[in-house]
């Protein structure tokens, strides 16, 4: 029943399980910073963007997600990109660590592997 | 309207964002200085995306966001205090690994609070009712001081916004202020008159201001329609006007076409040029609250040439580096210099120059009340102690019980910590309970008390429930629950193990906290003396306030204020006028007598000023400077009130005679001659002729009316001076008349009305009166204070012998056992009883004579609002004392012979 793609995680990776399951909200804020660094508010708009407006952050609550995710080692905190530093002046920006792309990696294919059972029984 | 919408949107995005900074605080200092600006940056690009999508999305936006931040700074707090208050006590306080592992750990911990509340609902809804009942009035009261005297006024840096005080001023010395001074970047007058609104269906009498250049820029006024008064509307009397937003929807239904419009206004054409925007609140202190129509103030002409025609009210922005202090040093200079150049009117009789003061416009704003509300923010402050009192006596009674269940967990491996964040979250649970209900509470006694209030408090329209005031609410009732609840707790959780397992109830520490649940009991009873005290004494003030002699008949008596404006009458019609009406009303069905004056009694009370009050008098050729106001009235008008009078009444020959007869009060005979033997005396007023070409200012006492009260029943009569109206009566814009009538007055105004319509049909009458009415509307507001003070006293005679009794039944069940082995032994019921009351007793009156110290000590800030006593008046010291002292006897009794009555067999055996 398992996919075959499962075994090599699992010997590469195993303490990656700590981390695993991830929460919704640090999942898309991971998955959002896979394509590139991004500031808070470039955070927000990508995972609404992302879930097509199903899920909207907070400001507080991002942040302290923020906060926990690198104190995790998930994300640091990174130089503005070229072009965007003039904008704002005192923006933060985030970038994934490489830990944090492994992580939100494998989240994804849990994710994938709950999905294709669910496909299997028909359920979607 | 557009404009409206897209006008208001970036001050309430602003608004919106500056609230949710301020919220910071709720975050931990260590998360806040890492991430807090980035937090409210983020807010801020929000909510600059949704302004387009309008006000309600800004505020769910702002709505949402506030609430999670308030969790994110709960748990932020949670992880801090966990992880530092843990971290030697090893795995079982592990930090939690996932947010919400803190939540779910809290929950347990409300839970069990609960469940322990659940065992006791009696002590739990009783502590959560005092509670309620002390947050509830605590915040009702200062929701009231918060909107009335604490918050900013909505002006533009009003906090260096000062007024001019002394009761009005004139043009001359607003020039001298404008011209002679440097530490007001800006200053403005108003004249605060009323005009008449005619031509367009009914008339009416209008609060209007005339307001010079600089007014609206120094309140930061805005239009909502049109433009506001600027640039030449000051030239050349032109008739222009802004109105009001208030109304101009109600007068004309919010039509938008009233800019470029023409209304009549004291019979001139004037042009309507804009709207105010709603957002302006007039300055109380300078113009009356509701004032309809603004008129460009002409500060020229021979009225504001003279030094003695004082209309102006002034208010006055300070420079940004310049203290009050200064600024008033500059006036003092000013008025130094004018006493030398116009030394009639600057210097006073002992040649000093006549003071001239500010003060910040936001003290003068609600000065009248200020008094008032400290007290009642202090009488519920009181209540609330006593409250927190009751609560403490609880919390330590079931310390006490819970001495055992403490000892058996302690045993059983829990920490001392855990049992005191148990504790700690048991009261919390409680207060924070209790202080929500109150907050509901609050926010209906803020409904009552803005309905109830007589109409005299200003502001009043800001005061309601919003975040400061829950804040503040939350803040009092942890307060209370936790100051009162936690150090009980934590005393007996500091028992010793085995001891505690041993006995719970047999320690030095059982008669420790005895001693502590007594001085509670007797500081609740202190402060209940002094609530009472002042309840008593307001009320004791009332009563004789209300028995007051009036000093004349108030049966039957009707009374129409009218306002003859210069714009449409002068002298001569307005005696015509004053002539052809009092004929008409003694002609009609019912009317027994009928005069006028410029003012009747009761028109004006309080602190109001009015009318033509003069101090410049001559006796024999020595001046005597005696403040007085001149009263013109016509003949039948003293014999009208049925006022008790010496020598005669005026009669209409008088207004030609000369020296001029006039009648004067007691008052005046007294000061002037320090006699009332003054028939035939005469008196020089000095600066009459200002008024009227004709008279010399010689005058002639005629009569001495004594005892009317013309300005209230709590203002001792003062010195007046009635004088034949038509001398100097028709010179003045007011003219009153007075009718005493046999029939209903109620229907006789509708009547007199018409009577009045008949000869002017586009004379506005706004405000006519019933006088026996208007004097019981004099008393309102001392009243409403008693009232409410007296309810305040009520709850607290309650919570005191409910305390009184709580604790006594309380010691009655831990003496069980002592009382049981008296009985026991042969002692009688009687001598039981005895020593149960005796202890209430004795606790009551060591409460009874802290109270009266702190009684005397606190009741001279009643000084100002009790009349015909001194806030020392021993009948009630001693009422207060006698009372309460029953109260705590009855209170004690009760518990008392249930424990007499026990069976002695039954109480040693449950031991």
């Amino acid at each position: 029943m398992w996919p075959t793609n499962r075994t090599r995680d699992d010997q590469v990776d195993h303490d990656l399980q700590a981390y695993l399951p991830l929460q919704p909200r640090d999942y898309l804020l991971l998955f959002a910073l896979s394509a590139g660094p991004r500031h808070g508010y470039g955070l927000i708009k990508d995972v609404e963007a992302d879930t097509r407006g199903e899920v909207t952050i907070d400001p507080a609550n991002l942040y302290r997600s923020i906060k926990r995710l690198t104190k995790d080692g998930l994300l640091t905190e990174t130089d503005p990109p070229a072009g965007e530093a003039g904008a704002g002046e005192r923006r933060r920006f985030y970038r994934i660590t490489p830990l944090g792309a492994r992580v939100v990696q494998a989240e994804a294919a849990r994710l994938a592997d709950l999905a294709s059972l669910a496909k299997a029984r028909k359920l979607i | 309207m557009n404009d409206l919408v897209s006008s208001a949107a970036p001050r309430q995005a602003d608004l919106a964002v500056r609230s949710y900074r301020r919220l910071m605080a709720v975050l931990p200092p260590h998360f806040r200085h890492r991430y807090g600006a980035d937090v409210v940056d983020t807010f801020r690009e929000l909510v600059q995306d949704t302004r387009h999508r309008g006000t309600f999305a800004v505020a769910a936006l702002w709505l949402r966001s506030v609430l999670r931040l308030l969790a994110v700074g709960l748990g932020e707090r949670w992880d801090a205090f966990r992880h530092n208050w843990s971290p030697a006590s090893g795995e079982s306080f592990q930090a939690p690994k996932r947010g919400h592992e803190p939540i779910r750990w809290f929950l347990r911990e409300i839970g069990q609070s609960a469940r322990s509340y659940q065992k006791r609902p009696g002590f739990a809804l009783t502590a959560l009712l005092l509670i309620a009942m002390g947050v509830g009035a605590t915040t009702t009261i200062f929701s009231v001081v918060d909107g009335v005297m604490l918050r900013r006024l909505p002006y533009p840096d009003q906090d260096r916004l000062v007024y001019f005080t002394d009761p009005s001023h004139s043009g001359v010395s607003f020039r001298a202020w404008q011209e002679r001074t440097t530490a007001f970047e800006a200053m403005a007058a108003v004249d605060p008159t009323d005009l008449d609104l005619t031509g367009t269906g009914r008339p009416e009498r209008l609060a209007s201001a005339a307001v010079d250049p600089g007014f609206f820029s120094l309140f930061g006024a805005q239009p909502v329609l049109g433009r506001l008064l600027g640039g030449d509307d000051w030239v050349g009397g032109k008739a222009v006007a802004v109105l009001s937003h208030g109304f101009w929807q109600r007068r004309f239904g919010g039509d938008p076409a009233i800019v470029g419009s023409t209304i009549q206004l004291n019979g001139t054409p004037t042009v309507v040029v804009g709207v105010l925007s709603p957002r302006f609140d007039e300055p109380e202190a300078l113009i009356p609250r509701g004032t309809a129509v603004y008129v460009p103030l002409a500060l020229e002409g021979e009225r504001f040439e003279h030094p003695g025609y004082h209309v102006l009210q002034v208010a006055a922005r300070l420079r940004p580096d310049i203290p009050l202090s200064q600024a008033q040093v500059e006036l003092n200079g000013v008025a130094a210099a004018l006493a030398e150049e116009i030394p009639d009117y600057y210097q006073a009789r002992d040649g000093s120059p006549r003071p001239m003061n500010i003060a910040s416009l936001q003290t003068v704003t609600s000065q009248d009340v200020s008094g008032a509300l400290w007290m009642l923010l202090g009488a519920v402050g009181l209540m609330l102690a006593i409250a927190c009192a009751n609560v403490a006596n609880l919390f330590l009674a079931r310390g006490t019980d819970r001495v055992r269940e403490m000892a058996v967990r302690a045993a059983l491996g829990a920490g001392r910590r855990r049992l005191v964040s148990q504790l700690i979250t048991e009261s919390a649970l409680l207060s924070l309970a209790g202080g929500l209900l109150g907050v509901g509470l609050a926010y209906i006694g803020v409904k009552a008390f803005v309905m109830l209030s007589p109409g005299d408090i200003p502001m009043l329209y800001r005061v309601g429930v919003d975040l400061r005031i829950l804040a503040f609410a939350v803040t009092i009732s942890l307060l209370t629950g936790v100051l009162f609840g936690v150090a009980p707790a934590w005393q007996a959780a500091r028992v010793q193990v085995t001891e505690a397992l041993k006995d719970a109830g047999n320690a030095s520490a059982g008669r420790r906290k005895a001693r502590l649940r007594h001085s509670l009991l007797v500081a609740e009873i202190a402060l209940a003396v002094v609530l009472l005290t002042g309840a008593g004494l307001l009320f004791n003030s009332f009563i004789r306030l209300q028995a007051v002699d009036p000093g004349f008949d108030t049966d039957g008596i009707v009374v129409l204020p009218l306002y003859l404006d210069d714009d449409r009458y002068d002298e001569a019609s307005r005696s015509e006028f004053g002539r052809t009406v009092l004929e008409r009303m003694q002609g009609l069905p019912g009317v027994t007598h009928a005069a006028l004056g410029i003012v009747t009694p009761f028109l004006y009370y309080g602190n109001a000023h009015c009318c033509y009050v003069t101090s410049a008098f001559a006796v024999d050729g020595e001046e005597v400077e005696q403040r007085t106001s001149i009263q013109p009235i016509t003949p039948g008008y003293l014999e009208l009130l049925g006022a008790t009078i010496a020598g005669r009444e005026l009669v209409p020959e008088d207004r030609n005679r000369s020296p001029l007869p006039v009648v004067i009060s007691r008052r005046m005979a007294l000061d002037m001659f320090g006699t009332t033997d003054v028939l035939n005396r005469t008196i020089e007023a000095r600066r009459a002729r200002m008024w009227t070409s004709d008279s010399t200012g010689m005058v002639q006492v005629v009569g001495v009316v004594s005892g009317l009260h013309f300005w209230g029943l709590d203002q001792a009569p003062r010195s007046e001076m009635f004088v034949p109206y038509e001398a100097i009566g028709p010179g003045f814009e007011d003219m009153t008349i007075i009718v005493r009538t046999q029939h209903d007055p109620q229907s006789a105004i509708g009547i007199l009305r018409e009577a009045v319509w008949q000869i002017e049909p586009d004379l506005p009458i706004e405000a006519p009166f019933i006088m026996s009415a208007r004097i019981a509307e004099s008393l309102t507001t001392p009243r409403f204070l008693t009232a409410l003070l007296l309810t305040f006293a009520g709850l607290a005679i309650l919570l005191a012998a409910g305390g009184i009794y709580g604790s006594m039944l309380y010691s009655v069940g831990q003496r069980r056992r002592e009382l049981g082995i008296r009985v026991a032994l042969g002692a009688r019921r009687g001598t039981v009883l005895g020593i149960v009351v005796g202890q209430g007793a004795r606790l009551a009156l060591l409460g009874i004579a802290l109270g009266t110290v702190g009684s005397l000590a606190l009741s001279r800030f009643l000084e100002a609002m009790v009349y015909g006593i001194t806030t020392t008046d021993v009948p009630t010291f001693a009422a207060v004392a006698l009372l309460l002292g029953a109260v705590a006897v009855v209170a004690s009794y009760v518990p008392a012979r249930r424990a007499a009555a026990a069976d002695p067999l039954e109480a040693l055996r449950t031991e």
